[in-house]
């Protein structure tokens, strides 16, 4: 086979494999539609699909300026201004898009199939990458890698419609166009460099790693002293427009230029000016004057810089570290200082299996990568080796960053897995490629040649000459050509990176076999941990009956379209923040704190409410004009989300707020246990969410047999009394529970003594009848 | 007669508001006595009604026998006055010969106006001579007429519901004899009546007024019945039904959405899940209902059935050999006064409902105008039928009158030109309503091509941009740099 055709079946075969590689990455997506339906999964994306609905229904400039009044009840949100807008406005986009060309396609359909569809522009960026690092084969393998890692996959599957599902293709996708402009110094790619981070900053608060790799890759090349016009005008171009495009973003506004996560950018920049300004000085004055000035001048750089940083330090002009910032060097911060964050799973440092749940063989190929990064060391690799080491770093703090990994891993193993083919594959194509030019040479260096070899091709040349007994010339001239041809690819593979083919036969398909059942493990691997871990809408539980059929748990839909229906159009609806973007989304009710989380005292605020005692909690509910409370309580099907076990944690974060009203020891037993059944101390005992969560509970089952699933807990026969809520609502498998709050008693009485009296007046009667 | 203290509380409730409702004065209310303005032509020698009580609506059969009185004429129209109070709740009205059983023509009159009452004329089908007799039903049916008391009721509760209308059967012309049958469900519980001359017999679940003998035309006095219905008295407050037409895919698609709320009593207090779990059966005795049964064709497929936050997963399916049975459970029990939504869908070959008119491009296309759903009133209804792209001429027939009917165009898939769209809009629908409606319409052989014309175009036109653009250079100075080298 010639190289010209061969390269044409290349170029026909690159885009078949990247446009198969997307429909895989798609399709392997698509599990929890196809087990369920076509919804939106978890908290997060609640909120996002009800933005998205308001920008579509109502225009950009609406959306922009949205107060919603419906969240923090009575707060309210500025929503325009505390958004990353960047996933609404793609899919609005789409939207409109296709409404224009006259398909009516749902926005609902449109937010659920978008981080799918970013999906497969996510694995043809890490071609793209790839490709600048190393080569085309190696990029579609990496391709193929991040279109099915897992680590990915977890935040992209179709419903998952979150800021993460398009920040992983503009991180990669930026990333491949910095490369670019620093290998090629231009300023178009430094500019597009911008553009995306731009999109980047619009969609995703991970931005922030941008704005740090970038100028830390810089900074790098400067300290290796690889200073070049390159690095300069690429670098330049991309800070200057991306801090003032990425400034447009209401969310970010001033943060750029104030906020000591940002100061890197700004700072690697300035000294990318001095250092091309002393290159400039350099070229026009001479040596020994040019030593002097630079030394004067570096000093007083240094002393300005830092007179100036400590006073715009101190004067608060640059704002410190937030508390999230902190909770990445210490893992314990958040713990103590700001419960709130480390209340969320996602917030948790990474056990170690995740690495290996998250990316099987390619956590085990990685560090070969990076040393190939090292052995090449090129601008982008050394680029590479910066984002593995700190991406690795904060994968490990935290549960969620294990998504910003992900991509270099895939980028890293597919360098390590195709420098290992190109060792035991690539090699007997690359001898023949470069003998056929020895030949060649050796054609032409005997004139005396029959032409009958000459023409014919090089395999069969030999053959004919060998049959060719009697032109002895001949036999001659060709044994000369094969030792020739040998020695011209010795020298060639010598010269080339002093690679050594590995001939025998054994040994390359010992090792290319076992490299193929590495790749079928793994796309095993990656299925079976999509299907089974990552496609769970969550809003959905599905259980197994004991025949096997399937059973659908739906009872959050359930009571969110009943508080969606059937209350009052403003109904305030209590409940633990995590379930606020939900009912927001689903209930469509006034909510008092949801997953924004950026309000403690709050949060806060309805934690005491769940904690306290009915009379100081019934003060608080009245003062939030709160007409029902939501809870979930898993006990009835043994459903441990729910929120006796999240318990602590309001409390915890009450008692950081109301030291006075709230306090977690009181809610342990002496030997320092939390318990709910006979042993629960009477603060627990008295707390309305206990009270909520068992109300009626021991009436399910027969006298004294109730037992509590979750805490596998046999509780009391005789159940809590409520006086200052009722029961409106719970849902089949009592998973969700909906309290309403009494209004204020009409003859004044407490709520306390009414309810009794009311209470007490049946048992006379009864009693009386009895008699 | 039994009156006890709440009924007399509940009937001057009444009086109260009938005298909010008409201009008339209570007093006068009753003193004045209101003539027909139809010609008088008819006597009726015997009239016999019932009032049917035992479902949430109300049909009430009026059968008359009709003599025609004038000297020599030979009389065709015969004329039956509903009051005006009540023109919102009449939802369906029918007429037959008793005899023959032949349907008879009824239409709304627009010669004879009372500001009290509307006259609707029924068409004899035989000309009815001088002297002459003839026994003529006429069958209405009231919606959104009872109301519950007590208003609110507890779970698992009875439910019990009051009517109250007129004791006389309301006739264009005096009548010899009259009798009305009440028929109640269960056992009744209250009667009460004004004029209360007369004796009222109750018997189990049936109340007979009468019989009245020499009654004027027009003559009405008050009466009114406590019964008790359990269930729920389900109302749809609104139906949008979208049918879509592809003759290229021989496919019809459905989709309705319901906007749903229970009229019954409403829930004393909230809803307790426990006592619900220990007795869920005592929700449909009670004011609740758990689910509904529609019908859809027996070919549909891809049968969908969702909210507005996504699928509702309890639906159960029964294949019957003329259709499918769909039993639509909501995702809480409703009670009185809860609301839900929903909306269903399905795909049916088209086969069953266009038929193309030989020789001709004409074509026409059969639906129903509703898939009932037993004992539900519409209150509004909506029906868009989107024809096939190309389709001309459209016009719709309806078995009866409507609200409005609107002709429009609607862009979707791959459209260039638009689909002509019928918007039927009609009001107060009830079960008899499920007739079928024509959409006529041309449709040429030719309009078949537009849609792969138009797709082919667009993607020539895709391509020859790409060739074009391929083939521009977009590099500033590109050509005189590459000289330079």
């Amino acid at each position: 086979m010639s190289t010209e055709s061969s390269s044409t079946v290349a170029r026909v075969l690159k885009p078949t494999i990247l446009i198969l590689i997307a429909i895989v990455a798609i399709s392997s997506r698509l599990f929890s539609i196809i087990r369920f339906e076509s919804v939106i999964h978890e908290f997060d994306p609640w909120f996002n699909y009800r933005t998205t609905q308001h920008l579509v229904k109502n225009g950009f400039y609406d959306f922009w300026n949205w107060f919603d009044e419906k969240s923090w009840y009575p707060l309210g949100r500025v929503v325009g201004g505390t958004v990353y807008p960047g996933i609404m406005v793609t899919s609005a986009l789409i939207h409109n898009v296709l409404h224009f060309f006259n398909f009516p396609v749902d926005i609902r359909n449109v937010c659920v199939f978008l981080a799918p569809m970013f999906s497969g522009l996510t694995a043809f960026s890490a071609y793209l990458l790839t490709k600048e690092l190393k080569d085309s084969s190696a990029g579609l393998l990496a391709a193929a890698f991040l279109g099915v890692a897992p680590g990915y996959i977890s935040r992209s599957v179709a419903g998952s419609y979150d800021n993460e599902g398009i920040a992983i293709f503009l991180l990669v996708f930026t990333f491949y166009l910095w490369i670019k402009a620093v290998k090629t110094g231009s300023a178009f790619f430094g500019l597009l460099t911008a553009l995306f981070y731009f999109y980047m900053v619009s969609a995703w608060g991970g931005y922030v790693f941008i704005t740090n790799l970038v100028p830390l890759h810089a900074f790098t090349l400067l300290l290796m002293g690889r200073y070049s016009n390159r690095l300069y005008v690429s670098y330049s171009t991309f800070c200057a427009v991306g801090t003032l495009l990425s400034m447009q973003i209401p969310f970010v506004g001033f943060q750029p230029t104030r906020t000591s996560e940002h100061m890197a950018a700004l700072g690697v920049f300035g000294l990318l000016q001095l250092y091309a300004f002393a290159e400039l000085v350099r070229g026009y004055i001479p040596p020994k004057q040019f030593r002097t000035l630079l030394r004067g001048g570096v000093v007083a750089v240094a002393v300005i810089a830092s007179f100036g940083l400590t006073i715009l330090s101190f004067s608060g002009v640059i704002a410190p570290f937030t508390g999230r910032f902190y909770s990445l060097y210490d893992t314990g911060y958040a713990k103590i200082h700001i419960p709130i964050i480390a209340s969320v799973s996602e917030h948790q440092p990474t056990a170690w299996t995740s690495f290996f749940f998250d990316l099987q063989m390619l956590i085990f190929l990685f560090p070969a990568g990076v040393y190939l990064c090292f052995k090449e060391l090129k601008d982008e690799h050394v680029f590479i080796i910066l984002y593995s080491v700190f991406a690795s770093y904060f994968a490990g703090v935290m549960v969620r960053l294990m998504l910003t990994l992900t991509p270099v891993v895939c980028v890293s193993a597919a360098i390590a897995y195709s420098t290992l083919l190109d060792t035991y594959l690539e090699t007997s194509e690359h001898v023949l490629a470069s003998t056929k030019p020895a030949i060649a040479a050796a054609a032409t260096s005997a004139p005396t040649v029959i032409e009958a070899t000459t023409s014919d091709s090089k395999a069969t040349g030999k053959k004919t000459a060998a049959k060719a007994a009697a032109a002895a010339a001949a036999a001659a001239a060709a044994k000369s050509t094969d030792a020739e041809a040998k020695a011209h690819a010795k020298s060639a593979a010598s010269s080339e990176k002093k690679r050594f083919p590995i001939f025998n036969l054994d040994s390359r398909l010992l090792v290319i076999l076992q490299l193929t059942w590495f790749l079928f493990m793994f796309a095993w691997h990656c299925t079976y941990v999509t299907s089974g871990s990552y496609s769970s809408p969550s809003i959905v539980l599905a259980s197994r009956q004991q025949d096997g059929s399937q059973m659908i748990i739906d009872d959050f839909r359930e009571a969110y379209y009943w508080l969606r229906k059937n209350t009052k159009e403003d109904a305030k609806v209590m409940s633990w923040w995590d379930y606020g973007y939900q009912m927001a989304g689903m209930a469509n009710v006034t909510t008092l704190v949801d997953n924004n989380t950026w309000n403690n005292t709050h949060i806060a605020t309805v934690g005491k409410a769940m904690s306290t005692s009915e009379e100081v909690s019934y003060k608080v509910l009245r003062h939030h004009d709160v007409d029902y409370v939501l809870i979930l309580f898993g006990g009835v099907i043994g459903y441990s989300g729910d929120d006796i076990n999240k318990f602590l944690w309001m409390i915890r974060i009450a008692e950081g707020v109301y030291p006075n009203d709230v306090k977690e020891t009181n809610f342990f037993t002496p030997r320092g246990e939390y318990k709910v059944d006979h042993d629960a101390t009477k603060t627990m005992r008295e707390s309305l969410m206990y009270k909520m969560s068992y109300y009626r509970f021991a009436e399910l089952y027969g006298s004294g047999n109730a037992v509590d699933h979750v805490r596998n807990a046999r509780m009391p026969a005789e159940g809590p009394t409520l006086s200052v809520l009722e029961e409106a609502y719970t849902t089949e498998n009592w998973l969700v529970r909906i309290y309403k709050v009494k209004d204020l008693d009409i003859l004044g009485r407490d709520l306390k003594d009414s309810t009794a009296f009311d209470k007490g007046r049946v048992r006379k009667v009864s009693s009386l009848k009895k008699k | 007669m039994r009156l006890t203290t709440t009924t007399t509380a509940l009937v001057a409730t009444i009086i109260a508001a009938l005298s909010l409702t008409s201009s008339v004065h209570a007093e006068e209310f009753w003193s004045e006595k209101d003539v027909s303005i139809v010609p008088q032509t008819f006597k009726i020698t015997n009239l016999l009604r019932t009032l049917d009580l035992s479902k949430p609506i109300i049909r009430e059969i009026t059968s008359a026998a009709v003599l025609n009185t004038h000297a020599d004429q030979d009389q065709t129209d015969y004329y039956f006055p509903v009051d005006h109070a009540y023109s919102d709740n009449l939802a369906f009205i029918s007429a037959e010969n008793r005899k023959t059983k032949e349907v008879l023509e009824v239409t709304k009159d627009e010669e004879f106006y009372d500001p009290q009452f509307q006259y609707y004329k029924i068409k004899l089908a035989t000309p009815l001579p001088p002297g002459e007799k003839v026994q003529i039903t006429v069958r209405t049916s009231l919606t959104n007429i009872i109301r519950a008391f007590p208003t609110h009721v507890g779970q698992a509760e009875k439910q019990k519901f009051v009517f109250f209308g007129n004791p006389f059967a309301l006739t264009a012309y005096p009548a010899t004899k009259q009798k009305t049958t009440v028929i109640t469900p269960n056992s009744v519980l209250e009667v009460h009546e004004h004029p209360e001359e007369v004796d009222l017999v109750i018997k189990n679940n049936q109340v007979i007024l009468g019989p009245y003998n020499d009654v004027s035309s027009l003559e009405h006095g008050i009466f009114e019945v406590q019964y008790e219905l359990s269930g729920a008295i389900p109302h749809i407050r609104s139906l949008r039904r979208e049918i879509e037409v592809s003759q290229w895919g021989n496919n019809l698609a459905v989709e309705e959405h319901y906007n749903f709320v229970n009229r019954g009593a409403e829930l004393k207090g909230q809803f307790s899940r426990i006592d619900y779990q220990r007795n869920p059966m005592g929700v449909r005795e009670g004011n609740g209902a758990l689910g509904f049964q529609t019908m859809i064709p027996k070919l549909a497929r891809d049968i969908y059935y969702r909210d507005e936050i996504g699928n509702i997963s309890t639906s159960v399916i029964a294949h019957h050999p003329d259709h499918i049975q769909l039993m639509l459970k909501p995702r809480f029990p409703l009670f009185g006064g809860w609301n839900t939504t929903w909306y269903i869908g399905y795909n049916t070959p088209l086969d069953g409902y266009l038929r193309k008119i030989a020789g001709t491009d004409k074509h026409i296309l059969k639906v129903p105008v509703i898939s009932p759903m037993p004992d539900t009133t519409y209150e509004d209804v909506e029906i868009r039928i989107v024809l096939p792209e190309g389709a001309k001429n459209v016009k719709a027939v309806l078995p009866y009158e409507v609200d409005d009917i609107e002709y429009s165009t609607t862009k979707t898939y791959m459209d260039s030109a638009g689909r002509s769209t019928v918007t039927i809009l009609a009001s107060n629908l009830i079960e008899d309503h499920a007739q079928d409606l024509f959409i006529e319409y041309e449709f040429s052989q030719m309009s078949y091509l537009t849609k792969p014309l138009a797709a082919a175009t667009m993607l020539m036109a895709i391509y020859a941009t790409s060739i074009v653009f391929s083939r521009l250079d977009f590099k500033i100075g590109g050509s005189t740099l590459k000289k330079q080298k």
